[in-house]
């Protein structure tokens, strides 16, 4: 897991751009936008970002707008798909372990741009149709998860790395008992040992957890932040407080021995 | 006197439901376009139809006895009754004479039958002397054995089957609408048939090798030459003569080409208003459809989805070419206005319609076709995409129940990804229901398995489901214990603690893979939202 203090660099400041470097300058304030039209610098300035005019054909002008030294990850936000290969090119000859985001404006340039070097294609018009299909034929997820996950408040999905001798390294995931110490829902994990890929929770139960592996989780952001903590200050497992807490229906508080978790 | 019993009746007819019962029944039967007994009636009278001309021919050489003669008489009784109920579903009489006696009432003059009767026989006479209803009454006529000439009535009967196929309704229709080119086509032809057969008649009729003897002789030659069809059983005998028949020849070719173009190209023509009909004639039978208007991006991901899922949908859209696009992938597609009244009333918004799905690429498009679907129909679920952030407001001001901001979403998707990227992979993945593990939201039953447990009792890992939360109705839990969020009406709790009790309609958020999530909904004795 990276940390949180990498510069990021947009490439091109057109409508797209506009709206993700706002949210993007909403929580960091290390963003850079970078553009060879000198008018939509203006605008991004105006707006109070870091900019600079680069021409992305010259490596010599990308280098000195910090690419391959203090960027961490790149945005590649022009309007044309073949521009934004390009640029995917150029980038990653200059740095092979910047990361790279590009957008698709045609599904069929996508496995182009991954052959390009990007680490990840985002194709707009995929997530704006996914969404109106949630809200056409799921509505319940739909509003849960616009309420919960999509929006600003309190609920947030994270992954945690699992650090070495903490409480989770060595066990199954079938044996973890989170939900009795944490306001946390597991949805799974990447299991360094098996590759990349996501695996969901209920499939991998036998799965040993080592350092390195991740854990998908959801929950409020004050208890990933403990979660975070304990596994970094490596408590054992004994010393953590059994969560408490009861539905406040009326029903009596029963911990029975069927919670598996 | 006459005149008075006449409007007594026609008031008793016309306040008699049971009348006017009967009287809807034999139009949706007969005429009613849109009917499903008339399509029973329609099979059920060519089937009649066809047995009855095979009989016929039949009796032309052999002799079938009582049956055959039973059978036509049954025949014909079933003709004659279809025509005199053709008659008189075709307009209201009483209606007439009802109000031609008010206006009379009104006006304080002396109410007199005669014109009205004559009002309604001119509308009687309309409908006998349409070309169907002719038709109709010649099919009958072969029944008169005695007359042989009557026989080629037969013919008639054949032509009926007009009324039944609607398709070849339209091929009359295709032709009708090439009037003009046809009448003049005709007239160059004739023109060319007069001239040429008085032409082989001046110069061949008198020689005592040609077969020519009478006009009639000669105009049958041309036709067969310039049709080139040219049977060969009379040839020009002179040199002038092969010259008329050379010219003939050249000409016929003229002919032939020219009409075949002219009925290619009509049909050409009158192919999107073919398919049109066939699409609407599919949409009548389905009923909760959604409407995608705009088939671009966006909308071809939408329209993905719900064809994976089996629903039902069409593609409306005003450029050709991507309607061509939607059919090419077997989708249901017209090529439309969908902010016009029309279109959307010929869609049956009212009764037909569950959503509408804008996602043209113009925001001031998808306003219009949100504020029509929406004037049109209170209820109907309008879903817009705005592609500016400006346009939101204003499409919620039109009427849309959702709105999604195209590159809004994005922004945040992206924003995810910086930080989290396995997670965001996760959840999107699980969100888009690309990946085998997909999220679905469940209702609790009454007295199902569920209906008063808890959330420890209910077991969800048993079921290899993971619980996210559960949306009960506002108010119903206090909620001390778990992050709660508002949804309309409802409210979201965040991972109940383990003695959560839940009851009946409650809807659980679960997430899981489509095999677990449908065990678990079979159990429940009901199918997810």
């Amino acid at each position: 897991m990276p940390d949180n203090k990498h510069r990021i660099a947009l490439f091109g400041y057109e409508k797209l751009a506009v709206d993700i470097a706002d949210s993007l300058n909403s929580i960091r304030n290390d963003v850079i936008v970078l553009d060879s039209n000198e008018e939509n610098i203006r605008q991004a300035e105006k707006l109070g970002f870091e900019t600079a005019v680069v021409d992305y054909s010259r490596d010599q002008e990308l280098r000195d707008a910090g690419i391959g030294s203090d960027i961490d990850t790149v945005f590649c936000l022009l309007p044309d798909d073949a521009e934004n290969i390009f640029l995917v090119i150029s980038v990653r000859s200059i740095d092979p372990v910047v990361r790279i985001v590009s957008i698709a404006d045609s599904p069929d340039s996508i496995p182009k741009f991954l052959a390009a070097g990007a680490d990840k294609v985002i194709d707009p018009y995929e997530i704006s149709g996914l969404k109106i299909w949630r809200m056409l034929r799921k509505p319940i997820i739909s509003q849960v998860m616009e309420r919960t996950l999509m929006s600003e408040l309190d609920l947030n999905m994270a992954q945690v790395p699992i650090t070495r001798e903490s409480f989770l390294d060595g066990r199954a995931i079938g044996d973890l008992r989170l939900r009795d110490f944490y306001d946390l829902v597991l949805l799974g994990m990447v299991d360094r040992t098996l590759g990349d890929e996501f695996i969901f929770r209920t499939r991998g139960l036998r799965h040993c957890l080592n350092a390195g592996d991740i854990l998908v989780i959801i929950g409020p952001r004050a208890e990933i932040d403990r979660l975070k903590r304990d596994l970094d200050n490596r408590l054992p497992i004994e010393s953590l407080p059994k969560l408490k807490k009861s539905a406040g229906d009326g029903s009596p508080f029963d911990h029975s021995d069927t919670t598996r978790d | 006197m006459i005149s008075k019993k006449v409007v007594r009746l026609c008031y008793y007819l016309d306040d008699s439901p049971r009348y006017r019962q009967v009287k809807q029944f034999f139009y949706r039967l007969l005429s009613d376009p849109h009917s499903r007994v008339r399509t029973y009636f329609d099979a059920t009278m060519i089937v009649l139809v066809i047995v009855s001309v095979s009989l016929l021919i039949y009796q032309i050489k052999q002799d079938l006895g009582w049956f055959g003669n039973a059978f036509e008489i049954f025949i014909v009784t079933v003709f004659i009754t279809e025509y005199l109920l053709r008659a008189w579903v075709y307009n209201d009489s009483r209606a007439i004479i009802i109000e031609r006696f008010e206006r009379a009432e009104f006006m304080h003059a002396n109410f007199r039958i005669a014109p009205a009767l004559g009002e309604v026989i001119n509308q009687k006479w309309r409908y006998a002397s349409s070309p169907l209803a002719i038709i109709d009454l010649l099919a009958i006529l072969p029944s008169f054995r005695g007359v042989r000439v009557l026989r080629i009535f037969l013919l008639f009967r054949l032509f009926k089957l007009f009324r039944y196929a609607s398709s070849v309704n339209e091929f009359a229709k295709v032709l009708a609408e090439k009037r003009f080119e046809l009448a003049t086509l005709g007239l160059f032809a004739g023109f060319i048939v007069i001239a040429s057969s008085t032409a082989i008649y001046v110069l061949e009729a008198g020689l005592p090798e040609s077969r020519i003897d009478t006009f009639f002789d000669a105009v049958y030659w041309s036709l067969v030459t310039i049709s080139t069809v040219g049977y060969g059983d009379i040839i020009p005998q002179t040199p002038e003569g092969r010259f008329v028949a050379m010219a003939l020849i050249v000409s016929g070719i003229g002919v032939i080409s020219f009409f075949t173009s002219i009925i290619v190209s009509s049909f050409a023509e009158k192919l999107r208003t073919l398919r049109e009909h066939r699409v609407f004639a599919e949409l009548r039978r389905a009923h909760d459809f959604t409407v995608v208007c705009g088939y671009g991006r966006v909308g071809e991901v939408v329209v993905e989805k719900l064809a994976a899922e089996n629903a039902y949908f069409l593609i409306l859209d005003k450029d050709p070419d991507k309607v061509e696009l939607a059919r090419a992938s077997g989708y249901l597609a017209l090529q439309g206005d969908a902010s016009s009244n029309d279109m959307l009333e010929r869609l049956r918004i009212q009764e037909a319609v569950r959503a509408i799905v804008c996602t043209t690429g113009d925001d001031v498009v998808n306003v219009f076709i949100t504020l029509t679907a929406r004037y049109l129909n209170k209820e109907v679920l309008i879903i817009a995409r705005a592609n500016k952030r400006e346009s939101a407001e204003k499409l919620r001001l039109a009427g849309a129940n959702h709105v999604v901001v195209s590159f809004e979403s994005v922004g945040r998707v992206v924003n995810a990804y910086v930080d989290q990227p396995v997670a965001f992979d996760a959840l999107y993945g699980i969100l888009s229901g690309n990946k085998d593990v997909g999220t679905d939201a469940v209702v609790v039953p009454p007295d199902s398995l569920a209906d008063g447990k808890s959330i420890d009792a209910i077991d969800f890992p048993h079921y290899r489901l993971v619980l996210f939360g559960v949306v009960v109705p506002s108010g119903r839990v206090s909620d001390l214990y778990t992050s709660v969020f508002e949804l309309e009406k409802q409210q979201f709790h965040f991972h109940p603690p383990g003695d959560f009790v839940v009851r009946s309609n409650d809807i659980l958020v679960l997430f899981g893979d489509d095999f677990s999530l449908n065990h678990f909904k079979d159990k429940l004795g009901k199918s997810g939202l």
